[in-house]
């Protein structure tokens, strides 16, 4: 049918079939702003556009619907070089991150504004009330209203977006565009999808409907037939390589325990083939013609399955050791089971034994736990269990990858491009030269995409069909075929005396990784080595084992193993307090940690080796917890005017790392270009956090030159120099100062050369703004300008290149408070967030405004996890709420109603400007600080994720 | 997947092309969302023939016990649940209905008509509906009934066909109140339970995913009798609840108790 309609003021006309929605329309139409991250669930909002006048989801409107309307989309607003007030506010206002809904959360607030140009707090939610924000959160987007509104009125901005740090610094630590924002909330190419060239072939996965079953054969023969079928890849056609999928440096602390297709599916959701066609129509269609026999095995779900006597095994094949094989390793293999099982390979030894479904252990500790307990005042000793989270990133895993002049690229959305070059690498046979890994916009990361989840296939698939492919997980995929946080059972054990001190603590935890051993040791680990080091206690031992089950995967999620251990650590702390008949405050004050104070619990929580015993550096812990006491009137109890509810309040001190010291590795290269301007290439991933941007104000600072004038070129292998990548809060700490190390390198050689062409002493030049250098003796000035043109001219030195390199051994740790005041319906078990303050340090926030975002964002979803989040399986595996609907992330409707992010004012020894890591901590604390106030709120300790209303009323003994 | 969609200009034409092949497309928030269950050859659009007017009738009502006349509000079924939030003629126990659907956008799109047709156990409106003696106005091949929203549920299989034009809210002295508990105010709900008061009777309509959408009537009947417990009416409530991802069957039982209390209590009326 013909469709007329107008279409950001022009008149368009197109054929539409029955089926297509406005959305698809709009795409071919070149609004690329106008996206899907739901399938058609109209959930998300990626797809609003306005329809005469009115936000809709352009997904569930059908084009032909549309005849003569007028519709708007996020695109059509501005471009990037000319933004709109509110576009521009919400750059300022720092809540353009991964951005992946930025565009349409512009369209949204435009038509607010013009339908209501004074829109109070309640309007502006309820015009955002169909839009999910998983990055920056939203509280920062009422600030971008009043922002406009006041660019608006007066011209400029009567409101600070965030506040100022380090007076004698003159762009770090100060609110400033993101360099990238315009072009994200304009809604310009930035994402996988935009770059994907015409006619690419397309594929898609056939999945096991099984939670654990050997593949007795696959017939692909019907599928074969269908017209556009390119290539259908199964176990029977791909390389018999193992390797693991997680992102970490090289050699991983994780098993090489799957290939691109296994003939073994140990969930349901794992691959068994894929289909490669010119279209997706095609690809879906000999998918459903695939034949697949299975021969259906018994499954385990949860750790207690998984470590049961006899339990089935999820890997039974042969083992190897790259380096520290067992001396009885031959006889551990004489008793491994079908030839289809696969083999596990440890790159050293994680004290696994598959045998007992274990894929890693650790333990150790200090001083004498036993005894701490026996002469203990109290001793309380409980169990936490955290529930499986998916990411839910608003841009799903995707790749697109073709072969151009005889070398593979990978187009992705990736916090990791040399890991996924290196795993590419691996899975094709390729040399590292041979592959060009581009990293876009990330469209949404969150740890997830520190995994190589679908780049490989991809990536694979196009070096052996020489087609190029774009790949896209559907919404149901990212929950099933995915990373997802591990489920924990954390077991906590906690002794003190009546004055308070804390005088043991033991930690238990059991992981589920699911399947694959991805971050198997790690995440754990972490459970323990970014919460024991917050307290000064002398006897504490941790002991942690990790299983297979035959459930989702699990694996990277922000703040890693962190917040489940905070979880149980802080609760158990509130409960000894109970216990103790001791203040919950002063408790903490007691025991937490100070500068200069020696961390030897650190001495076994290394990643997959001995860790640094290190004294703790710059620390804003004690002031974040005195300040949020005040701020939420610890000590003062609150009530309800209807007593059916009650109030409570709780705090946790939360931790976490910036990178991981002596693993982690970063580089940049600054290079002047010839008219005094700066390209800085950073192997840094920057995945919405405003990496970039960092890179690019370090270099502004220290070079004395406008923002505007440097170029950050990132996440691309061919031209920047290696970086790990961005995860274990790395990204500031590590790549800013290799970004730094290359600007201070730079600097030396400009003042060098400087002082040769003007011929005068180097110790007499010195950078001056706007980007030149003056001699302190004769006053001479000379623009980069002029010294680069001079030095490129055919008789200079040549092009001023400096190469920054950073590796540490050094810890910076960012420390904080977050606390919660909640009210509990104690009739229906109803639980609000009133009230919620997150309190960090963050050293020097080089981005103070999206700092805060970050925090926000964080915070929302540890929020989520808490109270609503749950991946819920049936009895055979298969996630039954694997849609957004059902799963539960919280929207502007779950925000507490009181939302504060206060950044506590430290300078770090190490970071660069003193800068340390700000988002992954923000993570940890919701869940203790909710836990902790419903029990002081009804009494009851909430023991398990999510905390819902019904397990309140089970706990309260009504149910 | 729908081969052709037609735009209708009138509401005899709509019903006019509906046959077994096809169905009406209202607001598309739930013909066209991921896995509806709503699929057919044929679609049916009715975004271009009105009935979107608030106004007043008078009308007689066919429900399950027998017929009743009265004044009624009647609001078109094409009037989005924006619409209707934002309307000055509707009551406030449907606009606060309507306003459990908590995405603004969505609102926009969504039909009161389309979530009555629907019949979603999680429904948004329904329990409210039912709570305060609603009806329904269907067009059923050219012929017109009304019916109350009971017999509607009841014997929707009957007239596949027919189309719902509008919705009569009783134009009387009435105090309707709805709680609805959800996961977040996004998610499906696990229920929502509507009390309206009127002429000295109390009348309970419940929504519970997984159960179904009813009247009360076991309920209505031990409350009208006289004080009674949340145990008593969790006791009474004779809907099938089982134990689901939504919450055990235990936990239904008993919000449907304390929550009938509590819009008791809300919506006044006898102690």
């Amino acid at each position: 049918m013909r469709v007329n309609c107008i279409i950001n003021g022009k008149n368009r006309s197109f054929d539409v079939d029955a089926s297509m929605r406005l959305r698809e329309l709009l795409e071919l139409n070149g609004n690329i702003a106008v996206r899907d991250s739901d399938d058609n669930e109209g959930f998300c909002g990626s797809d609003t556009v306005l329809v005469d006048g009115v936000p809709v989801y352009a997904n569930l409107v059908l084009a032909g619907e549309v005849e003569g309307c007028e519709i708007r989309t996020p695109d059509g607003l501005a471009d990037s070089r000319h933004l709109t007030v509110i576009q521009q506010a919400m750059i300022d206002a720092g809540v353009v991150q991964s951005a992946y809904n930025a565009p349409a959360a512009a369209l949204l607030l435009t038509w607010l504004l013009e339908n209501n140009p004074n829109p109070s707090k309640e309007e502006i939610k309820d015009a955002l009330s169909g839009i999910f924000i998983r990055d920056a959160g939203y509280e920062h987007y009422y600030l971008a209203v009043k922002l406009a509104r006041e660019k608006m009125e007066s011209g400029e901005y009567r409101t600070a977006p965030a506040p100022s740090f380090r007076e004698n610094l003159k762009i770090v630590g100060k609110p400033a565009s993101k360099i990238d924002g315009p072009q994200l909330v304009a809604g310009e190419k930035a994402f996988v999808e935009d770059f994907v060239d015409p006619h690419s072939c397309y594929m898609v996965v056939l999945r096991s409907p099984h939670a654990s079953a050997y593949i007795n054969s696959i017939d692909t023969s019907e599928a074969e037939k269908v017209e556009g079928v390119v290539k259908i890849l199964t176990a029977y056609n791909t390389p018999d390589t193992h390797y693991m999928q997680a992102g970490q440096g090289n050699p991983e602390p994780s098993p090489h325990d799957r290939r691109l297709f296994n003939l073994k599916v140990r969930h349901v959701g794992d691959r068994v083939a894929a289909v490669i066609a010119e279209t997706k129509e095609a690809a879906e269609q000999a998918r459903d013609l695939i034949k697949v026999s299975y021969e259906v095995l018994p499954a385990v779900f949860t750790v207690e399955e998984a470590m049961a006597e006899g339990a089935p095994l999820v890997h039974n094949g042969i083992v190897e050791y790259r380096s520290g094989a067992p001396a009885d390793l031959d006889e551990y293999n004489s008793k491994a089971g079908d030839p289809r099982e696969g083999k596990v390979i440890y790159q050293f030894p994680l004290h696994a034994d598959i045998h007992k479904n274990i894929a890693a252990s650790n333990k150790g500790g200090i001083g004498d736990i036993d005894k701490a307990f026996r002469e203990a005042d109290a001793v309380v000793e409980h169990t936490y269990q955290t529930s499986q989270i998916q990411h839910t990133p608003l841009e799903p895993h995707v790749c697109f990858a073709k072969m151009e002049a005889g070398r593979l690229v990978v187009v992705a959305s990736t916090q990791v491009p040399y890991h996924v070059r290196r795993i590419v690498g691996w899975v094709t046979g390729l040399p590292e030269n041979k592959i060009h890994v581009i990293k876009t916009r990330v469209g949404g990361g969150y740890g997830s995409k520190q995994d190589i989840l679908v780049e490989d296939l991809v990536g694979y698939a196009s070096y052996v069909t020489g087609k190029p492919i774009y790949y896209r997980n559907t919404r149901e995929e990212e929950f099933i075929a995915n990373s997802t946080r591990h489920p924990m059972r954390v077991h906590v054990k906690m002794s003190g005396k009546k004055d308070g001190t804390i005088t043991g603590i033991f930690m238990e935890v059991c992981a589920n990784t699911g399947p694959y051993g991805n971050h198997c040791l790690t995440v754990p680990m972490n459970s323990c080595s970014k919460t024991l080091p917050l307290f000064k206690c002398d006897n504490m031992y941790y002991d942690l084992k990790v299983y297979y089950t035959n459930t989702p995967p699990a694996g990277a999620y922000q703040g890693y193993g962190t917040p489940k251990g905070t979880y149980g650590l802080m609760m158990a702390m509130a409960e000894l307090s109970e216990a103790l008949g001791c203040d919950y405050k002063e408790m903490v004050l007691k025991n937490h940690v100070e500068e200069g104070y020696m961390l030897e619990i650190l001495k076994g929580l290394g990643e997959g080796r001995e860790g640094n015993v290190v004294p703790v550096g710059s620390c804003g812990l004690r002031e974040a917890v005195l300040k949020g006491c005040d701020m939420i009137q610890w000590g003062k109890k609150e009530v309800s005017d209807d007593p059916d509810w009650k109030i409570g309040k709780g705090f946790a001190m939360i931790m976490q790392g910036s990178g991981l010291p002596g693993l982690d590795h970063s580089e940049a290269i600054a290079k002047l270009e010839t008219d005094g301007t700066v390209i800085l290439n950073s192997g840094g991933a920057d995945l919405g956090t405003g990496l970039d941007t960092i890179s690019a104000k370090i270099c502004s600072e220290v070079l004395c030159m406008p923002l505007e004038k440097i170029t950050v070129v990132s996440g691309d292998t061919d031209s920047c120099a290696f970086d790990t990548g961005a995860y274990a809060s790395s990204g500031t700490f590590f790549s800013g100062n290799a970004s730094l190390e290359a600007a201070k390198l730079l600097k030396s050689m400009i003042l060098k050369e400087a002082a040769f062409q003007l011929g005068e002493k180097e110790e007499d030049m010195f950078l001056v703004e706007p980007g030149a250098v003056k001699s302190k003796a004769t006053g001479k000035v000379l623009t980069y300008a002029e010294l680069s043109h001079t030095a490129c001219s055919g008789t200079g030195h040549g092009q001023m290149i400096a190469h920054g390199n950073f590796v540490t051994a050094a810890s910076s740790v960012p420390y904080g408070a977050h606390f919660a005041q909640v009210a509990v319906n104690v009739r229906t078990g109803e639980i609000k967030v009133q009230k919620f303050y997150a309190l960090q340090d963050a050293g020097t926030p080089i981005n103070p405004e999206i700092a805060l975002c970050q925090m926000y964002g964080a915070v929302m979803k540890s929020i989520g996890h808490s109270l609503y989040e749950d991946m819920k399986l049936d009895k055979n595996g298969k996630c039954i709420n694997a849609n957004m609907t059902d799963y539960g992330v919280p929207m502007i409707t779950e925000a507490p109603e009181d939302f504060k992010s206060v950044l506590i004012d430290v300078n770090d020894d190490y970071g660069p400007f003193g800068a340390k890591s700000i988002s992954e901590i923000a993570c940890n604390g919701a869940a203790p600080a909710i836990g902790m106030a419903i029990h002081d709120a009804c009494g009851v300790w909430l023991r398990d994720w999510p905390m819902t209303p019904e397990k309140i009323l089970k706990g309260l003994g009504k149910i | 997947m729908a081969e052709k969609l037609i735009i209708a200009q009138s509401i005899e034409e709509a019903v006019s092309l509906k046959d077994s092949s096809s169905i009406f497309l209202a607001g598309g928030t739930e013909v066209n969302r991921l896995d509806s269950p709503c699929q057919a050859e044929v679609l049916v659009s009715i975004g271009r023939i009105g009935m979107d007017l608030i106004d007043e009738t008078d009308a007689e009502i066919d429900c399950l016990k027998g017929k009743k006349k009265g004044r009624f509000i009647r609001v078109g079924a094409m009037c989005t649940f924006q619409e209707l939030v934002d309307s000055f003629s509707v009551p406030d126990y449907l606009r606060e209905a309507c306003l459990f659907m908590s995405s603004r956008t969505k609102r926009n799109m969504a039909t009161i008509g389309g979530n009555i047709a629907s019949a979603r156990d999680d429904s948004y409106l329904l329990s409210t509906l039912i709570a305060c003696g609603a009806a329904v106005e269907l067009n059923c091949k050219g012929k017109k009934h009304v019916y109350g929203v009971c017999r509607y549920l009841k014997e929707k299989k009957n007239y596949p066909d027919s189309l719902i034009t509008a919705v009569l809210l009783p134009k009387k002295e009435m105090t309707v109140a709805s709680k609805r508990y959800a996961n977040t105010a996004a998610s499906h709900a696990v229920m929502t339970v509507s009390v309206s008061y009127s002429e000295g009777k109390y009348r309970v309509g419940a929504a519970v995913k997984n159960a179904g959408v009813r009247r009360l009537v076991e309920v209505e009947d031990l409350i009208n009798a006289g004080p009674v417990s949340d145990e008593e009416i969790s006791k009474a409530v004779k809907l099938d609840l089982t134990d689901d991802m939504f919450g055990s069957a235990k936990y239904k039982r008993y919000l449907l108790g304390v929550t009938v209390t509590d819009l008791m209590k809300k919506v006044g009326g006898k102690k």
